[in-house]
Parts: C-alpha cells; structure tokens; sequence
C-alpha cells in the first residue's frame, strides 16, 4: 500500500509549518525560545511519529523471517565446513590412490 | 584396497555434485550478486535518512545570531546556554521514531546478503539452503519496492528545510530595509536562490528515487538468479550483473532512472507479482 494523497499532504502542512515555527524561533529572544521549544518539539515529534507510520507500511520483514534467514545463513556456515573437510578428505584420498 | 574403495566413495560424491550445475564459480556470482543488491539498497537507505534530515533540519546559529541572543535575553545560566546547544538534538528526537522505522526496513537485505556469505565454501553441500532462500529473497525485494514507493510519495524528499529557512529570513531582512533602491537589489538576490535551490531540491529528490529504483532492480536481479540458478552460467549471472552497472552507470541514465523511478519500481513489483514461480513465495503482507 503507497502513501494516500492526504498522508503526503499532512506531511507537506506539517513540514511548511515546522520550518514557519522554526523561523520564529529562530528570531526569538533566549526567553522566548524558552517557551516556543516545546511546541517544536512537539511538532518534529508529531512529524517523526507520523513519517515512521508510513516507513512501516509493508516494508518491514517479520521478526520470524529475520530469524529463518539467520538459520539459513548458519546452515550454509556449517556446511562449508564440512564441505572443507570433505574436499581436504578427496585430496588425500586422490594422493594416496596415484601413489 | 577395500579400504581405498571406501574413501573414494566422497570423491564419487562430490563429482557427482559437481555435475548438478552448481559451481564455485556460480555461487560467488551468486554472492556477489546479493552484495550489490545490500550496497545500493544501503546507499537508498542512507540517502533516504540524510533527505528525512534535511527536510527539518536548522540551520546552526552564527556566532552573530549568538551574540544578539546573548544580548537580548534577560538572565543567561544554564538553561538558556542550554537552548543555545540543542538545536541539533531537537530535529534528531523528532526524527528518531521515522529512522528508526527506515533502519528496520532496511535491515532485512542485509540479512539477505549475509545468506550467502559463505556460499562458495559450502555450494556443494548448500543446494537446499539456497532453494529456501528463493522466498526471503522475493519478499525482501518486493518490501524494498513498496519502501521505495512510500519514499516516491513523501514530499518532502530533497527539501532542504536550511535553505528554505534561510531564504525566507533573507527576504525579510531586505523587507525590512526602506530605501527601494536598496531593497531592490536584495530581493532579486533572494529570488535567484529561490529559483536555484528548487533546481537543487529537484535534483536531490531525483537522486534518491534513481537509487531507490537501482536497488529494487538489482533485488529484482538477485531474485531471478535465484529462481534461475541451476540454470543460468557464470557468464549468464556476470553479463546480467554488467548490464545492470552499465545501465545505473552514467549521470543521463542515472537522471533517466531517477525522472522515472516509480515507473520503474512498479514494474518490477508488478514482473514479481505476476511471476508463477515467485507469486507462491510470497508473504500475505507483500502481497496487499
């Protein structure tokens, strides 16, 4: 599922927004940025928050598969040792036959 | 001799595996085929975390900013030195939970990558293994093709909140001068970086989807050598390979790619859909 028309216009309202208060902020005396952080950090909270829901839409792999891929990669680790071993096993196999 | 019959029997096996198609050879394209797919999938992954950045971040106060603060403010302690040092940390908590997602969607391909890893060492042994594989490699592909489709919908991708921020204060700051002669000129500056920092914006965002797209095609790549693997050659996985880098390689095609990445990005989501083969393997949430 992509990202809805209203979802990427929040995100547009809420950008604009964050840079208008940052803006005012910015222009603010120490006193005043006392008082105006919290609405910002709200704000880029708001916006971090509402970005992360659209992040996870249908991206993120399961917990479970991370785990079956892991077991798969050990499982290959494992069997290239052996596989090693089997290999070194031939080569002797093969120089003692030609001796 | 009875012996020696015995210990010839693993050389009978292994030229028997060596005979159902899968090669040292075959396996590291392999490998390498799933590296490039976790190096352009990190490349969209960061590039894509520095645009959520850049879409917010503040510009640094100057030390002119910080001495009219210094000025103006009616008690300086702690606190207000405080405000002064926090405007990064502000942007990046807001941003954490949104990083935070992007970063776990991206974690599944370098699992993927991991898989193969020590492929070559163990081809003879790991047939199996790489036919389980075949699943995981199609969901993550198509996952990574759906998280590039949300980042072709966000539009904030390639904003540079800094220089909006600091064209808006420059126009204010030639509003705020009276004589018109004077203001004249400030504006037409002010309208120049307008104009170039959309020219800027446009490109960054271009880029982004560009290696958004170039990911999704090397994971679509990697997801039909797998499928394919008894069947492709060395030579078949390398040219594929080849043509893909030659494709992505230079700065026409990479803007080509990028002016219609989504396009792009579709199309392979819709080839893995409508694939026999691959449509079985994948997850219900891929799917929707």
């Amino acid at each position: 599922m992509a990202v809805q028309d209203n979802d990427a216009e929040m995100l547009r309202i809420m950008g604009n927004t964050i840079t208008d208060l940052q803006i005012q902020y910015r222009a603010s005396s120490l006193d005043d940025q006392a008082i105006l952080i919290t609405p910002l950090k709200e704000m880029l909270q708001d916006y971090g928050q509402y970005l992360a829901r659209l992040l996870k839409t249908g991206t993120i792999t399961t917990d479970a598969e991370l785990t079956e891929m892991k077991a798969i990669q050990n499982s290959i680790s494992k069997k290239a040792t052996r596989q090693e071993l089997l290999i070194a096993f031939a080569k002797i196999v093969a120089l003692i036959a030609s001796a | 001799m009875e012996i020696l019959s015995k210990m010839a029997l693993p050389v009978f096996l292994l030229a028997a595996l060596c005979l159902s198609g899968c090669t040292e050879e075959k396996a590291k394209a392999l490998r390498l085929a799933a590296e490039s797919f976790k190096i352009e999938a990190d490349t969209a992954c960061s590039m894509g975390a520095d645009s959520i950045k850049a879409a917010v971040s503040l510009p640094p106060r100057t030390r002119l900013e910080i001495s009219r603060n210094l000025a103006e403010a009616k008690q300086f302690g702690a606190n207000e030195l405080e405000i002064i040092y926090s405007d990064p940390s502000i942007v990046d908590a807001g941003i954490a939970p949104a990083l935070s997602a992007l970063n776990k969607a991206c974690e599944a391909h370098r699992q993927l990558a991991a898989i193969y890893t020590d492929l070559p060492r163990g081809y003879l042994l790991a047939t199996d293994d790489v036919k389980k594989a075949q699943k995981h490699v199609v969901n993550v592909t198509l996952r990574f093709a759906k998280l590039a489709q949300v980042f072709d919908s966000l539009p904030n991708v390639g904003r540079d909140n800094i220089a909006r921020i600091k064209i808006i204060e420059a126009r204010a700051k030639a509003m705020a001068v009276t004589d018109e002669k004077v203001r004249a000129p400030l504006l037409d500056a002010v309208a120049e970086e307008v104009l170039e920092n959309q020219t800027r914006e446009t490109l960054k965002r271009t880029q982004v989807l560009a290696q958004f797209a170039k990911a999704t095609s090397y994971g679509e790549q990697l997801t039909q050598m797998s499928i394919n693997y008894g069947q492709l050659s060395v030579a078949d996985i390398l040219e594929s390979l080849q043509e893909l880098s030659s494709l992505y390689g230079n700065v026409t095609s990479r803007i080509g790619v990028g002016q219609n990445a989504i396009e792009r990005i579709q199309q392979v989501e819709a080839r893995i859909k409508n694939d026999p083969r691959l449509s079985p393997l994948l997850e219900v949430d891929v799917i929707q």
